[in-house]
């Protein structure tokens, strides 16, 4: 049987998503995390900020193709309706960062990393000047639900309080069926070996972007904080 | 001469160490990709070989979150 859009894209990313993996798990792991959080939520933020702008950018850039193109036409109510269900979560996290001590204002006084406006930047690029599939593969990228037994185990070893991890909670238990309905999209549009390759393509730089942006957080905690040695802690 | 293959061109490249071997799914998977998404990786110079190796080495019970999950 051959494999499904989604399968098939999947695969793809699961192919590079170990260096993203691993980027990740320097910060998560760190032995220093409870210092560390407060930078990975603004991190986070500096980059969720942009999804509602981006999901409306791509309904409009698929809207304006509808018409002659059948994969547009396919991805834009998924998009509208997607757009809603995001709605607010970038607030959520501000909130989060609140119950830690961090101030709204400061948070978005916080110069976002290159590698974050890089990771978002791009997919303007491939939405208006190639075609807005591309978009899809960034969301089957980003939206990897964490597990709540993972979050658990990060509350203990940080002593931080449970409601700085609210948001993160709110996505490992509704994510799942988000990535079930995305997954339902993509297999449903008419996908050609372009579609496919551009799906690729913006998958791979994707991750790698990514990546940085984790070990650019990780940079900046070490350089204001010269004693915290980069130390992985393997689970 | 034949023509190279994407697990070829990515070893040349150094993007998967010579020494590390893929698995035959995961060589199955590199040898579809397009000529532009086998650029990409070359671009991003993701290391596959040392990436997937250090997967199974840091994996923990639960795994740890890799994404924003906007």
């Amino acid at each position: 049987m051959s494999p499904t859009n989604s399968q098939i894209l999947r695969g793809k990313i699961e192919l590079v998503r170990p260096r993203l993996r691993q980027a990740a798990g320097e910060v998560w792991h760190h032995p220093r995390l409870a210092e560390l959080f407060p930078d990975l939520l603004a991190t986070i933020h500096s980059v969720i900020r942009a999804t509602v702008p981006t999901l409306k950018t791509a309904e409009q850039c698929a809207r304006a193709r509808a018409a002659e193109d059948p994969v547009c036409a396919g991805m834009v109510e998924y998009l509208a309706a997607h757009a809603l269900e995001e709605k607010d979560h970038d607030e959520w996290t501000l909130g989060d960062l609140e119950k830690l001590g961090v101030k709204r204002e400061d948070a978005w006084q916080r110069i976002p990393s290159g590698a974050a406006a890089a990771l978002v930047g791009v997919q303007y690029y491939w939405m208006h000047h190639v075609h807005p599939v591309a978009y899809l593969s960034y969301q089957a990228v980003m939206e990897n639900p964490p597990s709540p037994e993972f979050l658990e185990q990060a509350i203990e070893r940080t002593g931080l309080p449970r409601e700085a991890f609210a948001t993160q909670f709110f996505h490992a238990t509704v994510d799942p069926h988000h990535v079930a309905e995305f997954d339902q999209l993509v297999d449903s549009l008419p996908l050609n070996a372009w579609h496919h390759s551009i799906l690729g393509v913006n998958a791979f730089q994707s991750v790698d972007l990514l990546a940085r942006v984790y070990e650019d957080l990780l940079k900046r905690f070490e350089m204001s904080h010269p004693d915290a040695a980069s130390a992985y802690l393997v689970p | 001469m034949a023509a190279k293959t994407n697990v070829e061109q990515l070893q040349k490249a150094g993007i998967i160490p010579a020494k590390h071997n893929l698995t035959l799914g995961d060589q199955a998977k590199v040898n579809t990709l397009t000529e532009h998404e086998v650029a990409a990786l070359i671009s991003a110079r993701q290391k596959l070989g040392d990436a997937l190796i250090k997967k199974t080495a840091k994996g923990g019970k639960f795994p740890h979150p890799d994404s924003f999950s906007y």
